[in-house]
């Protein structure tokens, strides 16, 4: 649904987006992962047409965006990372403005105006003032106002930043419904726990590069491998190192007291296989564990600058 | 036909705050308390036994004319100017920008609200301007002329606020700015030769001689083509049954009667002026959708 070839922005000398290549297929929910500055927000604003790229394509079913701006405009529900309201217009008034520039007016624009409020659960508040809504009602509105048109993709900037839990809880769940509906999404944001649960792909950005991308499933699994084996050893620990140093999936060996951290790249049966041989190597393993990896760790491994250093660890590197 | 959202949301949104009531309510006053001393002035002119001129009675129009055309060009650029600027302030610029209407539409809806809102001020002192009827010599055409004229001078000068408005982020520096280049319009038009006149005249003045050369710019007079308050200015002269502004090229810019110039200007300035005029606006309304477009521009090669 949406090409993304050699995007490159910059901003006078300052590249923020280095010759970005991405893929969205129709009915994905893309997560959009990194941290301040990576470039999110200027990748889509080129997509929702409000930036023009310096060089690069983007192409939405085969139409490059710029030269038929208002197909664009018909096919994309853009959400910034700010409100953007009118404090002295009513709720259904605000969508109702909204709707007449896509020249959605009269019953029509009211109902489906209403639709969408009965969605994010703003129903009941058609005929406060904007101003008067929190600001968890006001995102919730913004939301509905991005899908007034019923576009087919939705991009959504950090739409739960700076909500407080409840909101966040609120918004996850609106998302979610989202996903029901079976649209076409790109939101981005820094609560990983929760596009993890949402997404269908995802893409870690830095730097103005996708430093990762691929499926949900893809990438959690490969979060898990990149955690590493905690094995306690009751006795024999250098028979246990050189067990390990035999095995081809061992990457790195950190000794922390009784505790060896072993950086393994093996799925789960490598795993057992390594725990067979040192147990028939004699070696008395008291535990032997993998912390469960999730986005989060895989996030700060990706996005981290500089490796950690530990005083009291011996550490072996094959 | 749909009308333009942008300019209906913004109708809606004046007319729920006080400020337009109490800018209405002030305004009249002003103009009323203007008209009431001024036919008090004439009243005491007469039981002082001077006979009553039709003349100076005729003023009253000229005097609630200028005050139209002096709060024309002050406040149209006031909300010409803080238009785009504020919408950017408010982020809702963006969001508008995403939608399916064009930027020309954006900027015409803006134009369009400010000069409502003029409009519903001229509108409103109609029935003071209307005292110039209970002494004759005025008629609806006069009127409905002066509403014309006062609106086609609001959207030039309107044109220039919602340029600068699309051009600057800041509402405050779109403010200064379209004064800045109104008033070089204004006043630099009228007043620039005939300084640089002067200036000349000084620089060539012969002490032994006691001669000096002058510039001869009596071409320079038809800048003032761009001007609203010189269009305004003919407009009154001639519906007063005056020559109109040729009869101050003389004084001005030293043109004689006999050219070319002076008969233009007595016979075609408020036309052509008010083409030019709107013709300058369209050129500023084009210029502003162009700044607040996020395609405009080609892409950089490097």
């Amino acid at each position: 649904m949406l090409e993304i070839n050699q995007l490159c922005k910059y901003y006078g000398d300052f590249l923020a987006i280095d010759h970005l290549n991405l893929s969205i297929q129709r009915g994905e929910i893309f997560g959009f992962v990194g941290p301040n500055g990576a470039g999110k927000t200027t990748t889509m604003k080129i997509m929702a047409g409000l930036l023009k790229a310096s060089s690069g394509t983007v192409y939405m079913d085969g139409v490059e965006i710029g030269k038929s701006p208002k197909l664009f405009q018909r096919k994309i529900g853009y959400m910034p990372d700010f409100f953007g309201v009118y404090d002295n217009l009513k709720v259904l008034e605000y969508m109702e403005f909204f709707a007449s520039m896509y020249g959605i007016i009269g019953k029509q624009a009211k109902d489906i105006s209403r639709e969408l409020l009965e969605l994010v659960n703003l129903l009941e508040k058609e005929n406060s003032y904007v101003d008067g809504l929190s600001r968890g009602m006001k995102q919730r509105l913004c939301l509905a106002r991005a899908m007034i048109h019923n576009p087919e993709l939705l991009i959504l900037d950090e739409p739960a930043s700076g909500l407080d839990p409840k909101a966040r809880f609120e918004m996850k769940e609106l998302l979610k419904k989202l996903k029901e509906r079976e649209k076409t999404v790109i939101i981005s944001s820094h609560i990983l726990p929760e596009l993890a649960q949402l997404c269908t792909t995802i893409g870690v950005m830095q730097h103005g590069k996708i430093l990762l991308h691929g499926e949900i499933e893809e990438i959690l699994e490969k979060a898990n491998t990149s955690r590493p084996l905690k094995i306690q050893i009751y006795s024999e620990q250098s028979k246990a190192i050189q067990v390990l140093k035999k095995d081809p999936n061992v990457e790195s060996i950190s000794i922390i007291g009784a505790c060896l951290k072993v950086n393994f790249k093996g799925k789960e049966e490598d795993e057992v296989k390594l725990l067979r041989s040192m147990i028939e190597a004699g070696v008395e393993v008291s535990s032997f564990l993998r912390e469960k990896g999730d986005l989060e760790h895989l996030f700060m491994e990706l996005t981290e600058e500089g490796g950690e250093e530990h005083a009291d660890e011996s550490h072996f590197k094959k | 036909m749909q009308m333009n959202p942008i300019l209906r949301n913004e109708l809606k949104l004046h007319a729920r705050t006080v400020r337009l009531p109490i800018i209405l309510v002030i305004y009249n006053l002003v103009l009323s308390c203007v008209a009431v001393l001024f036919m008090a002035s004439i009243q005491n002119q007469y039981q002082s036994g001077y006979p009553i001129q039709y003349d100076e009675l005729m003023e009253i129009f000229t005097i609630l004319g200028w005050i139209q055309c002096v709060l024309v060009c002050f406040m149209v650029p006031i909300l010409t100017a803080s238009a785009i600027a504020g919408e950017r302030e408010k982020q809702t610029l963006d969001i508008m920008l995403t939608t399916s209407i064009s930027p020309f539409s954006i900027i015409l809806g803006k134009l369009v609200a400010a000069m409502c809102t003029v409009c519903i001020l001229v509108l409103s002192s109609v029935p003071i301007l209307s005292i110039s009827f209970l002494f004759g010599g005025m008629s609806w055409k006069d009127m409905i002329a002066f509403l014309f004229v006062v609106i086609a001078i609001g959207v030039f000068v309107g044109s220039i606020g919602l340029f600068f408005s699309s051009l600057v982020k800041k509402t405050p520096v779109a403010i200064v700015l379209t004064f800045l280049v109104l008033g070089i319009v204004i006043i630099g038009t009228v007043a620039f030769f005939p300084i640089a006149n002067a200036i000349y005249e000084t620089i060539t003045y012969d002490r032994i001689e006691g001669t000096m050369k002058s510039l001869e710019f009596g071409w320079a007079s038809l800048l003032m083509i761009v001007n609203p308050v010189v269009l305004f200015l003919d407009f009154m002269e001639k519906s007063s049954g005056r020559i109109g502004v040729a009869n101050y090229f003389n004084s001005w810019f030293g043109v004689a009667s006999s050219s070319d110039i002076y008969t233009f200007a007595e016979h075609w300035w408020i036309v052509v002026s008010l083409l030019i005029q709107i013709g300058l606006a369209l050129l500023f309304l084009m210029g502003a959708a162009f700044f607040i477009n996020p395609l405009k521009g080609k892409k950089r090669k490097k």
